[in-house]
């Protein structure tokens, strides 16, 4: 939906009539964090911040297995104490880090300006990581998501392609690909025939 | 049901979506998840992972495709 953001999604979420918070994940954090491959996801977390559970691909809310689950972990005993975990990085910490030779540093620093919206800088910070590692997936793809928001959407896609030739199982780059080639095929309604009749090499 | 937790949706839409990780990069069950923070549907406000400590959260990972 290039610049649609959160435009895009709020029909679903305001036909769902959610009282809970809805975010917008539009430089693959969770993905970063949880190894998405494909969507829908489903994850558990416990009072501790412990991640207890990940459902990949297979998390459709109103499926009996979906509700199961849920009530389950809703009803197992309070977690005690506090788990020691991570704080999310400042943008200055980043920065830092992204000096050194960690390739990781300066992909994470790539994500961070694409959340900010700051493409030009998230585009240099991955293409600093790719001088080091040019088969990096995930430097593909956030140098794609910089590209496309600068108006590139030819050279992004080539770049999602790259990456999807090193992870062709990845079904959200692929869909990633044919939702920028042909968004005519997914708003206002997905064409579920169309992708079924799509080649995967 | 809801009391006892929070859920939400995290979004990922389209062209800028969740991505091609290694799995390798991500965190294992039974260990504690970095904090996140990701901006609300409508960009005025953002919300982190560490403002539910102490409730279960239950998150939905969805795409508008």
């Amino acid at each position: 939906m290039d610049a649609q953001g959160g435009q895009a999604a709020a029909p679903y979420v305001n036909a769902a009539q959610a009282t809970y918070p809805a975010l917008v994940d539009t430089d693959n954090a969770l993905g970063t964090l949880l190894g998405f491959t494909v969507v829908p996801n489903g994850v558990f977390i416990d009072e501790r911040g412990v991640l207890r559970k990940v459902f990949q691909g297979d998390f459709e809310v109103s499926s009996p297995k979906t509700i199961m689950a849920v009530e389950s972990f809703l009803a197992e005993p309070t977690a005690k104490g506090a788990a020691k975990s991570r704080k999310a990085p400042r943008l200055s910490d980043l920065e830092k880090q992204a000096q050194s030779g960690d390739v990781e540093a300066k992909i994470a620093l790539g994500d961070a300006y694409n959340r900010l919206q700051r493409y030009s800088k998230a585009e240099k910070a991955f293409r600093r990581a790719l001088r080091q590692d040019p088969a990096s997936v995930a430097a593909l793809f956030g140098v794609g998501v910089a590209l496309l928001h600068q108006g590139h959407k030819a050279e992004a896609v080539v770049s999602w392609r790259a990456a999807l030739k090193r992870a062709p199982d990845n079904y959200v780059i692929r869909k990633q690909i044919w939702v920028v080639e042909h968004p005519e095929k997914f708003y206002p309604a997905i064409d579920w025939d169309w992708q079924r009749r799509q080649p995967r090499d | 049901m809801l009391s006892r937790c929070l859920l939400f949706f995290a979004l990922a839409l389209a062209d800028l979506t969740l991505a091609g990780r290694p799995a390798s990069a991500a965190v294992r069950e039974g260990e504690p998840v970095p904090d996140f923070v990701l901006p609300t549907m409508n960009g005025k406000k953002t919300v982190h992972l560490s403002d539910f400590r102490g409730k279960k959260v239950i998150l939905f990972a969805w795409a508008s495709w």
